[in-house]
C-alpha cells in the first residue's frame, strides 16, 4: 500500500516503527476516517438542525399563545384600553415577533343561551392566531383559544 | 506496527466523532427539555383557561337560576345534594354539596344546565357547589376541576379554580330605627314585628333556609344542630330546641296558624326565638321572644344589594379547597 500522508499529526512516527519502513497513512485509512467523521458530523448537523427547528417552532407557539392569552385577559377586565379593543365583536390584527415572523390574530365574541333575561349573561370569546410554518413554505399553523365570561358583578363594597 | 498506526487514526477519528456527537446530543436534550417545559406550561395555561370558562359557566348557571326567580328555586337547585359529595374537609352535616359532572346534570327539570366548554374530559372533570347551610346559606362556593380531553395536545392536563358568590336567599339585617308607627287606616298593613326581627329577609327565604337545613340532614340531635325551623303543622310543639351556644329560630307559618296558632308544650324548652306568623300579622304581632333571632341573621357586607347574585370579592383562587 502506498503511503500518501507522511507525518500527519505526527501519528505516522508513533508506535516505534521500524527503520526504513514508509511512514504515514494509507488512502483506505484516510477514507475510512473521513467516512466516519462525515457520518458523525452529518448526524450532528441533523440533530442541530432538528433541535433548532423545534426550538423555533416552539418559540412561535409560545408567542402565539401569549398573544391569545393577552387578548383573553384583556377581555376579562373592563379597562378603557381593553374596552376599546373589543368595541366590535369580530376583528383581526397583525403582529410580528423579534424574528420577523408575522402573526395574524382574530377573535369572535358569541353569546351563550341561558334562562336569564340578560342575553349577554354568558359570553364566549374565540381567539385564533395564525402564523406561517418555517419548514413548509405556503402552509401555516393555527392556535385556537376559548374563554367564557359571565357578566355577574363582583361586590367590591360601597 | 503499521496496523497500529491505522488503528490510532481510526481511534482518534472515532473519539472526535463520539465527543462531538455527545455534545450535540446533550445540546439536543437541553433544547428538547426546554421545549417540553414550554409545552407543559402552554398546556397548563390552556387547562387553566378552560377551568375558568367552566367556572364562569357555573356562575352564569347560578345567576340565571336565582335572579328574578322565586326563592323556592333554591330547593330545586340543591335537591340532589348530599354529604357523600363533600370533600373530606367539609364532612360536617352543615355543608351542603352538589357535584355537577359533564355526563349528568344533578338539577331538577326546572333548571336548565348549561353546556360545558369544549376540550374537557367530562369523566375526569367536575363542578362542586358547596355552602354552609347553618352559618352562611347565602354564600355558595364553586369549585371547578378540569382535565383536558384526548383531542387536545395537552391531554390530561389539569387545573382547579374556585370562587364564591352571594345568592339572594337572605338579606342583611339592620337594626330598625325607633319611630312611631303610621296610622293603620292611611298606610298599608306592614308586619312591623317581622321586619324588626328578621329585617328584609322574607318568610319565603327563611322557609328556604329551613328546607336547606332539613335537606342537609341537620336536626336537633346532630352536631352541629339545626338552627332554623319553619313549621307548617298546627300540632302542639313538644320538642326542646336550642342551647345558649346554638340558639334556634322557630317559625310557625301562617298555614300552621290558619285556625289557631299551635301551642308549645310546657315541657318543651326552646332557647331562641319563637315566631307565630298569624294570618293577619298586623293584628297579632306579638312573638314569644326569648333571645334575639341570631340564628336567622347571616353575615353580609354592609350596603350590599342582596337581591341579586354577586361574586364575593377576593374569593377567586387557583387551587383545591
Amino acid at each position: 500500500m502506498q503511503r500518501v500522508f507522511n507525518g500527519f499529526l505526527g501519528l505516522g512516527k508513533m508506535g516505534g516503527s521500524r527503520q526504513g519502513a514508509p511512514h504515514g497513512f494509507t488512502v483506505l485509512e484516510a477514507v475510512f476516517a473521513s467516512a466516519i467523521l462525515a457520518i458523525g458530523l452529518s448526524g450532528v448537523f441533523q440533530l442541530s438542525a432538528g433541535s433548532m427547528a423545534a426550538n423555533q417552532s416552539q418559540r412561535n407557539l409560545v408567542f402565539a399563545s401569549g398573544l391569545a392569552q393577552n387578548l383573553a385577559e384583556c377581555w376579562q377586565v373592563n379597562t378603557a384600553i381593553c374596552l376599546s379593543q373589543f368595541q366590535a365583536s369580530q376583528l383581526a390584527d397583525a403582529l410580528s415577533n423579534e424574528a420577523g415572523v408575522q402573526f395574524e390574530r382574530s377573535w369572535l365574541i358569541t353569546s351563550i343561551s341561558t334562562s336569564s333575561k340578560d342575553p349577554q349573561l354568558l359570553q364566549n370569546l374565540q381567539i385564533s392566531v395564525k402564523w406561517p410554518r418555517q419548514d413548509k413554505i405556503g402552509s401555516s399553523v393555527e392556535l385556537h383559544w376559548h374563554i367564557r365570561r359571565a357578566s355577574t358583578p363582583t361586590w367590591v363594597g360601597l | 506496527m503499521k496496523s497500529n498506526r491505522g488503528m490510532a487514526t481510526l481511534w482518534t477519528a472515532s473519539c472526535l466523532v463520539f465527543i462531538t456527537s455527545l455534545l450535540a446530543w446533550m445540546t439536543l436534550q437541553s433544547v428538547m427539555s426546554e421545549t417540553k417545559r414550554s409545552q407543559n406550561q402552554l398546556h397548563t395555561a390552556q387547562a387553566l383557561a378552560i377551568s375558568e370558562s367552566l367556572l364562569e359557566t357555573s356562575i352564569a348557571l347560578i345567576d340565571s337560576t336565582y335572579s328574578g326567580q322565586n326563592v323556592a328555586i333554591d330547593a330545586a337547585f340543591w335537591r340532589n345534594a348530599s354529604q357523600s359529595q363533600c370533600p373530606p374537609k367539609h364532612a360536617s352535616l352543615q355543608w351542603q354539596c352538589l357535584r355537577w359532572t359533564g355526563a349528568m346534570s344533578p338539577f331538577d327539570k326546572g333548571i336548565a344546565a348549561l353546556a360545558w366548554p369544549d376540550s374537557i374530559d367530562t369523566s375526569n372533570s367536575f363542578v362542586l357547589f358547596l355552602r354552609d347551610v347553618k352559618l352562611a346559606p347565602h354564600k355558595v362556593k364553586i369549585w371547578v376541576q378540569v382535565s383536558l380531553n384526548t383531542e387536545q395536545a395537552g391531554s390530561g392536563s389539569r387545573a382547579t379554580v374556585q370562587q364564591s358568590v352571594y345568592i339572594p336567599i337572605s338579606s342583611p339585617w339592620v337594626a330598625p330605627e325607633l319611630q312611631t308607627p303610621p296610622p293603620i287606616d292611611t298606610k298599608p298593613c306592614v308586619p312591623v314585628v317581622w321586619q324588626k326581627l328578621f329585617g328584609s329577609t322574607s318568610p319565603a327565604q327563611l322557609k328556604a333556609i329551613s328546607e336547606a337545613q332539613t335537606q342537609s340532614g341537620l336536626s336537633s340531635q346532630t352536631k352541629p344542630s339545626r338552627s332554623v325551623y319553619w313549621i307548617d303543622s298546627p300540632l302542639t310543639w313538644t320538642q326542646s330546641l336550642g342551647t345558649q351556644g346554638e340558639p334556634v329560630v322557630l317559625i310557625f307559618s301562617s298555614l300552621a296558624c290558619a285556625v289557631q296558632c299551635p301551642e308549645i308544650a310546657t315541657q318543651a324548652a326552646i332557647t331562641g326565638l319563637v315566631y307565630f306568623q298569624s294570618a293577619n300579622a298586623c293584628q297579632n304581632p306579638v312573638p314569644q321572644l326569648f333571645v334575639q333571632a341570631e340564628a336567622a341573621r347571616f353575615e353580609w357586607p354592609t350596603g350590599i344589594d342582596a337581591t341579586r347574585v354577586q361574586r364575593v370579592s377576593g374569593s377567586w383562587k387557583n387551587g383545591g379547597l
